[in-house]
């Protein structure tokens, strides 16, 4: 049997859903032919539905060396950082992926568009984290607790046992959400370092002192009185408890989400979801949806100021992304 | 992750709460239960001094997946006697709910303009050609004491009778 002929039995056990046997089929064709891109492709779909995102990686690393332009190779890479916690990663790899199925005019747009927000927030969910824990030194130390729990959890697993993929995804899931809880609680308390300071500054002051004849209540130790007057008592800022509302003129006029790849109708100066306007005139409906008047894909122009103000705000506001 | 439409229609129903006193004519706009935010219902209120004075008319609202690219189906529930609404279906003929459509459009919007279509009749594109006959006619006071007996037959008082 030739490679082509394994990859097309692979497909149907794909379409049957028994992956194992599928990603048997595409591994014969790469053995017999290893310089075609769509075999790896193929396969890396079968590990993603398999939740195996390492060799996803892997295999996507491959597809895009053969296949330079490849959509589905950028975005199964893209998708798998993303599951495994490297939003970043994941943010770079899906634009890629997007700017491609642009260029080729596939219908994939929509899916990629829906990852990428995904990406943006859960890399903001991850700078926010950072922010925080700069901010609260309570948040450090209890998520650092969560952390080193989470890793002995990890280090206890056998790592040759069949299912320890299985564990490791629920450990990391299980991570996420008490790190979601204390964040909230976090936000919830304000500024519980106002109530935690004082106590942090009294014993530092009191071993500072070694002498403990003096209360630092009776006395102010002078030491500390200059720390305050040197350095200005900090209030941390944690995030405002304000609405959290997106702006009018950065929400697309037909989905009513933030815009991600916003273009200006010429004939109006209105700015749309380049994806959505897309649907709304494959229905033969070749007007502008608000100011109503004559227009086609040819009256579209990319609002890159427009854009930025989207990435810049949804920088600054990663919830954005479900809002 | 929910779908585009469930998220526009999440963002629809919290404008609908917020503009609620902005809209004399429109007593209820909401999803018939909380869970499908695909199925609405709304009640519209007729205006003084016209025949459909002190009737409250229901409306069923249906929001297909692809919505807002598609239009909404919006059909009358209570019996309502007007050119431009079918009498026994409740189907309303209105130009911006058929080729007229665009997504600029929110289920809000086209409530009001179904509202402002009772008191601005269409006859010459009827679905009700009793009612159309009688103002083409110029018949007026004909077509207004009719309007007046069947908005107080289905529409005046607690029936909600479908």
């Amino acid at each position: 049997m030739t490679a082509e002929q394994h990859k097309l039995r692979g497909n149907e056990f794909f379409k049957a859903k028994d992956l194992d046997q599928a990603i048997h089929e595409y591994s014969t064709a790469i053995v017999k032919d290893p310089k075609v891109a769509v075999y790896y492709q193929n396969r890396a779909n079968c590990y993603l539905k398999l939740e195996k995102y390492t060799s996803v990686v892997s295999d996507c690393e491959r597809v895009v060396e053969l296949d330079k332009k490849s959509v589905k190779g950028y975005y199964f890479m893209g998708k798998a950082h993303l599951e495994l916690g490297q939003p970043s990663e994941a943010y770079s790899l899906l634009k890629k992926s997007y700017e491609l199925a642009l260029e080729q005019r596939s219908a994939f747009t929509k899916d990629i568009v829906a990852i990428i927000a995904e990406a943006k927030k859960q890399r903001w969910i991850e700078q926010e984290r950072r922010r925080i824990s700069q901010v609260s030194e309570t948040y450090r130390y209890l998520s650092g607790l969560i952390e080193q729990d989470i890793q002995r959890q990890v280090d206890a697993l056998d790592r040759g046992s069949f299912d320890y993929q299985d564990y490791l995804t629920d450990l990391r899931s299980d991570k996420e959400e008490r790190l979601k809880e204390l964040e909230a609680m976090t936000q919830r308390a304000g500024i519980p370092d106002d109530y935690v300071r004082p106590y942090i500054e009294r014993k530092k002051s009191t071993t500072n002192n070694n002498n403990g004849v003096i209360s630092p209540e009776a006395s102010p130790d002078p030491s500390s009185a200059m720390d305050i007057n040197q350095e200005p008592y900090k209030k941390p800022i944690l995030a405002p408890a304000a609405p959290r509302e997106v702006p009018d003129h950065l929400l697309d006029k037909i989905t009513f989400e933030l815009m991600h790849d916003p273009v200006i109708s010429m004939k109006s100066g209105i700015s749309y979801e380049r994806n959505t306007l897309l649907e709304h005139f494959s229905y033969g409906r070749m007007f502008d949806p608000v100011a109503q008047v004559p227009m086609t894909e040819r009256d579209i122009i990319p609002n890159r100021a427009l854009k930025e103000a989207c990435e810049d705000f949804l920088t600054k506001n990663g919830w954005a992304v479900d809002y | 992750m929910s779908s585009a439409v469930h998220r526009r229609m999440l963002k629809e129903y919290m404008a609908v709460q917020k503009n609620a006193a902005t809209r004399p004519h429109l007593e209820l706009l909401e999803p018939i239960q909380e869970d499908d935010l695909l199925h609405w219902q709304a009640i519209l209120l007729g205006t003084a001094d016209s025949a459909y004075e002190g009737g409250r008319f229901k409306l069923d609202i249906v929001i297909p997946t692809n919505y807002p690219i598609q239009s909404p189906t919006i059909r009358f529930v209570t019996k309502i006697c007007h050119p431009n609404v079918h009498f026994k279906t409740g189907e309303i003929c209105l130009d911006i709910l058929k080729s007229e459509w665009t997504p600029a459009w929110t289920l809000e919007s086209v409530c009001v303009a179904i509202s402002s279509l009772l008191t601005n009749p269409e006859p010459s594109s009827p679905l009700n050609c009793d009612a159309a006959n009688l103002l083409r006619c110029g018949d007026t006071a004909g077509y207004n004491s009719l309007v007046k007996m069947y908005t107080a037959l289905y529409a005046i008082g607690d029936s909600d009778e479908e």
